[in-house]
Formats: C-alpha cells, sequence, structure tokens
C-alpha cells in the first residue's frame, strides 16, 4: 500500500474513534435513563425485595449512573463488554456466536444484490430507451419501495406456503443433524429467501446507480472513439462502460451498509434466522442491556468498519481523493 | 463585475412559487408519483366518508377471505380489512408527514445555520451531524421506541429526531452556493440581521429543495414507522399499515390477505413519494444546469 493511502486510512480512523465514542456513551446514557428496572425483570415476577436488591448489586445497577458508564467504559477498553442478563454468558461470545450466520446472510445478499443489480443496468443501457430499459428501471425504483418485512411474508406465502420449494424459517431442519454436505444444502435451502429479500433494496439502488454511470460513461469521447475504431455496442459497453461505471457503485455500495445491517435485524426476525438481528430484538424484550448495548455497538462499528473500507478502496482505485 | 441584483441572471434563482410552476415540465415518473400519493392521501381523508365501517368493530365471520360483502377480507376477530386499511392510511400518512416535517424543520435549521455561520460553528454542526448519520438509524429507532414507549407523539419525534441529516446536508450546501450571490452581499452590506437574511432572502431560494427532500423523507418515514409497527412497537390502538402486517405475521399460512393490502398501500405510497421527489429534483437539477 502506498504511503500516501495509508495516511489517508490512518486519518479517517483517527476520525473514527471519537465518534464511536460520542455513539457508546450517548447511547448507554439514553438506554439507562429509560423507564423501566431490570432488576425486577431479571429477579422474576415473585422475587422477595432482598433477591432484587442482590441482583442490582451483582450488575452495579445501584450505583451512579456516571460510575455505571465509567465501569462500561474501562471494561469496553480492555475488550470486556459486560455479561448478558438473560444469558448469563459474556455478551462478546453471546454476539460472537452469531455473528457468522448475520455475516452470511449479508454477506451472500450483497453479491446476489450487485451482480443481479450490475446485468440489470448493463441490460437496461443496452436496450436505451426501449421497452425493457423502462420496464428494469421500473423494476429496480420498486425494489427499493417495497419494505422488506412485507417482500418476506409475501415471499414465504408463495413460495414456502404455496409452493413448498423453501422452508418458512430458520436456519437448519430441526430435529436432523445432517453430514458434511448435505447440511451445506440444508442451510442454504434455509438461506435464499432471507438473502433474495435482504438483497432486493440493494438491488435496486446498484442497478440505478451504475445505470447512470454507464450512460454519464458512453457519452465520453473515448466511446465514441471506440465506436469509430469499429468495435460494437457490447465491446463498449464491456470495455470502456462498465469500468467507468464500477466505483460510485461501490461507494453506494458501501454507505448502505447500515440500511442492511436493519434490513437484516427485521429479516432475521421474520424467518427465524439465528443471527446478531434476533438477538437484538430479543434483548429489547428481556431488558437485557448490556446485550443490547453490545449488539447495538457492535451493529455502529460495522457500519463505521464498512464506510471506512469503502472509502480506502475508492481511493485505491482513485487515488485523487487522498492526494487533493 | 456586473451588479447581480438587478441583472439577467435573476430568473435562474428558482423562487418560492417556482415549484409550482414548473409542474407541467415534471416527467412521466414524476405525474404518476403525483397520482398515487394523491390516491393514498384521498383515501385517507375520504375514505371513512365513502366506506362506512369501522375498523375496531368485531364482526361475524372471522378470517373470511375477500368478498363483495368483505373487499379485503376480514381478520382474525372479523374486523373489516378494507376498513383497518382506510384508516391504516389514514395513521401512515399522518405519522410520516409529520415526521418528515420535524426532520426536515431540524435539517434545514441546523444544515442552514452551519452554511451560512461557516469556521467552527460549521465544523462543530456538521459534525453532529456525522453522528446521527452513522448511527444506524432503525436499530436505535427500536431501541428509543421500545424502551421510552410507544404512542403517536413518541414514534413521530424519535423518526423526526433520527432522520434529519439528509436534510441538513442539502440545506447546507446550497446556503454555501447562496452565500457567495451578490444579492445576499448587498443585503448584508446594507445591514440586514443574519436572521433576516437567512428567512428573507435564503430561505425562498432553499425552499425547492426542501420539498424534495421532504417528499423522501416523507417516504422513509413511513417506511420507518410501518417497520416499528410490524415490530410490535406501533401503537396497539391505532391500526397502522405496520401494525396490520405484524398482526398479518400470524396468518401468513392461513389468510394471505391479511398482509397482502396493506403491504400493497405501504409501497405505493412510498414508491410514489420517491417518484415525485425524484421528478423534482430532477427538474431542479436541468435547471441549476441550464444556469
Amino acid at each position: 500500500m502506498e504511503a500516501g493511502l495509508l495516511a489517508f486510512v490512518g486519518r479517517r480512523l483517527a476520525g473514527a474513534v471519537p465518534l464511536m465514542a460520542v455513539i457508546v456513551v450517548l447511547t448507554f446514557l439514553l438506554i439507562h435513563a429509560a423507564p423501566g428496572d431490570p432488576a425486577t425483570l431479571l429477579a422474576g415476577d415473585a422475587a422477595s425485595p432482598k433477591l432484587i436488591e442482590q441482583v442490582r448489586n451483582e450488575y452495579h445497577l445501584n450505583q451512579p449512573l456516571v460510575d455505571q458508564l465509567g465501569i462500561y467504559l474501562l471494561n469496553m477498553i480492555h475488550g470486556n463488554m459486560g455479561i448478558s442478563i438473560y444469558y448469563d454468558l459474556p455478551v462478546n461470545q453471546v454476539i460472537l456466536q452469531r455473528a457468522p450466520n448475520t455475516l452470511l446472510l449479508i454477506g451472500v445478499s450483497l453479491i446476489l444484490a450487485v451482480c443481479l443489480g450490475a446485468i440489470a443496468a448493463v441490460l437496461s443501457v443496452a436496450n436505451r430507451d426501449t421497452i425493457v430499459d423502462s420496464l428494469i428501471s421500473g423494476i429496480s425504483i420498486s425494489g427499493y419501495a417495497i419494505p422488506s418485512f412485507w417482500l418476506a411474508q409475501m415471499l414465504v406465502i408463495v413460495f414456502a406456503v404455496g409452493l413448498h420449494w423453501f422452508p418458512t424459517g430458520g436456519m437448519t431442519t430441526i430435529g436432523q443433524s445432517l453430514p458434511g454436505f448435505a447440511h451445506i444444502e440444508d442451510v442454504l435451502g434455509h438461506l435464499i429467501l432471507p438473502a433474495v429479500t435482504l438483497a432486493v433494496f440493494e438491488m435496486g439502488l446498484v442497478a440505478r446507480f451504475m445505470r447512470a454511470g454507464l450512460l454519464d460513461a458512453l457519452d465520453k469521447e473515448f466511446v465514441t472513439v471506440a465506436y469509430a475504431k469499429g468495435l460494437d455496442k457490447w465491446a463498449v459497453i464491456i470495455r470502456h462502460a462498465i469500468p467507468n461505471s464500477v466505483l460510485p457503485v461501490a461507494s453506494v455500495v458501501g454507505q448502505q451498509f447500515g440500511v442492511l445491517v436493519a434490513g437484516a435485524v427485521v429479516i432475521e426476525t421474520v424467518f427465524s434466522w439465528p443471527g446478531i438481528g434476533q438477538l437484538f430484538y430479543g434483548a429489547i424484550f428481556n431488558r437485557d442491556y448490556p446485550l443490547l448495548m453490545g449488539c447495538f455497538i457492535y451493529a455502529t462499528v460495522g457500519v463505521v468498519l464498512a464506510n471506512l473500507a469503502t472509502d480506502a478502496i475508492y481511493a485505491a482505485i482513485d487515488p485523487r481523493v487522498y492526494r487533493s | 463585475m456586473s451588479t447581480g441584483l438587478l441583472a439577467e441572471d435573476a430568473p435562474s434563482v428558482p423562487t418560492r412559487g417556482s415549484v409550482f410552476r414548473m409542474r407541467p415540465r415534471l416527467g412521466v415518473s414524476a405525474a404518476l408519483g403525483v397520482t398515487i400519493v394523491g390516491a393514498a392521501v384521498a383515501a385517507a381523508l375520504i375514505g371513512p366518508l365513502v366506506y362506512r365501517v369501522s375498523p375496531l368493530a368485531l364482526g361475524a365471520s372471522q378470517l373470511a377471505p375477500p368478498s363483495l360483502t368483505y373487499p379485503m377480507g376480514t381478520d382474525n376477530l372479523g374486523r373489516d380489512i378494507l376498513a383497518r386499511f382506510i384508516y391504516g392510511a389514514r395513521v401512515s400518512l399522518a405519522v410520516g408527514t409529520l415526521s418528515a416535517l420535524v426532520a426536515v424543520g431540524i435539517g434545514s435549521f441546523v444544515g442552514g445555520l452551519a452554511g451560512y455561520l461557516g469556521g467552527r460553528a460549521d465544523f462543530f454542526l456538521m459534525r453532529v451531524t456525522e453522528v446521527f448519520q452513522v448511527v444506524p438509524l432503525f436499530l436505535l429507532a427500536i431501541i428509543i421506541v421500545a424502551l421510552f414507549g410507544s404512542g403517536q407523539a413518541n414514534v413521530i419525534l424519535v423518526i423526526g429526531i433520527l432522520s434529519w441529516p439528509a436534510t441538513a446536508r442539502i440545506a447546507r450546501g446550497q446556503v454555501l452556493v447562496l452565500r457567495e450571490e451578490e444579492y445576499i452581499l448587498a443585503a448584508k452590506l446594507s445591514g440586514a440581521t443574519w436572521a433576516r437574511i437567512l428567512t428573507k432572502h435564503m430561505l425562498p431560494n432553499v425552499v425547492p429543495y426542501l420539498v424534495v427532500s421532504a417528499s423522501l423523507q416523507t417516504g422513509s418515514a413511513i417506511l420507518v414507522a410501518a417497520f416499528l409497527g410490524f415490530l410490535g412497537l406501533g401503537d396497539p390502538s391505532q391500526p397502522s399499515w405496520g401494525l396490520l402486517l405484524n398482526q398479518g405475521q400470524l396468518y401468513l399460512t392461513s389468510a394471505w390477505w391479511l398482509p397482502v393490502f396493506p403491504g400493497l398501500g405501504l409501497s405505493l405510497t412510498i414508491l410514489g413519494l420517491n417518484l415525485l421527489g425524484d421528478g423534482i429534483g430532477a427538474t431542479l437539477s436541468q435547471r441549476q444546469g441550464t444556469r
């Protein structure tokens, strides 16, 4: 990596740290300012005042809020995010156990979205101003107007309930421990509907930005030259237009990572996919503050890192970004 | 350098009424947007007067599929889905519009101030904006509504307070451009206060951009509100489209009409608002291009 690029990434990283600190402090204060006492919830319905007091002590809930925040931040610097009240396990452990499932879901849907979106954009541009173009534009605009949770329901009704092609939810078939390849096949079967649901929004976005990028590139003089050299439409699109339209698409995809994470929360809930989203949703209703904070911080760090990675990749491809 | 105050470029700056004047030049998609949004608003306003069935009245036939008596079927308690759909349009549009107003209000204030003041104030306000932009909006909205209560006013405030950064950036960008205009300099020299310059001279020129922003924000606010309702975090006494989808979730295998119609309403309304916003936005950037 070039020194200038390294410095650029370092500067961005240094800028992200205080940003994260502010977010952590604000979220902590917000969550702890909420009405509702986690100690009473935790100790159960018929708990004696003594038991509640004991629980309060155990989780530092009886100390002033500032002290609680201090303890939390100090622990966090050491990589300790506390103990989940509901699972009675370290928050890190609970989250990291689920993280691969969420990353699998997000990763597969991102790949789907980028591939399908790019294909749609190229088809759209190759058939510019025809019915195909309008049709693809229409579909991609609708793609990000449709709420993902509703799309999830519709896909379940059609493909799981109606056609029985895929299961309605979960990650594996319950009560079966399948060996090797059969297990992978089982997980894939469960993955398809949630991944497609999550991909649709992003796909519309990719298609739209890439189409704009392609049209922009096709207006340039080097394209006129390419045509003059005798290249046909497809050669021009593939050799000249696509390479020039990838950058803006990459940056849009990176910036939308937060939306993907949020989408994952709701889609995991609909499809009972055992990821961080489901964990987050459960933590709210169990008043499991440490776990809630943990999920939120992991998600936010993920978004910040994704933005950073996008900028770094952008800068690596186009050095003008950090040289200016 | 000419005296730009009187000069030829005056008409190119969009003025107060320009959004309405340029309607004939809006494209097909914007026209479609206006139609869809108009239909949704009509359903919300006039619907209950035309279709006089209570959204809360329990009926004899439960989970009845769509028929002539029940155009959208009934739910598990025999309530009429069409009546609930119409009421849901009311709730969803009201929540969406009000949240968008809050967001556009905060956003244009913060962005306008940052752009106008510049320097340290600008730096500080933009860092604050950045914090709000990085935080995953949906997740924070869930946390706040779940912990502080899911009344309608709460939902509106939370969505508004969490979604203003986009508008702030637009407002700041416009004010930064306008700040260099000569008539603004003239106003400054003639002793106008900054408050007067912002509201009297700059605001009218930023308004068209705020309209675009408001249209897109309303769409996204409706989506966030529905998302909360879908997770069971809406006001249970107010059947919004999101809440109807939450109920529909239990009957995916047996009664498809429960989730289908509210979701269609949501998708179409958001689509309409997006088309509308994009249409006005495209016209604005065309105008800027010919400048």
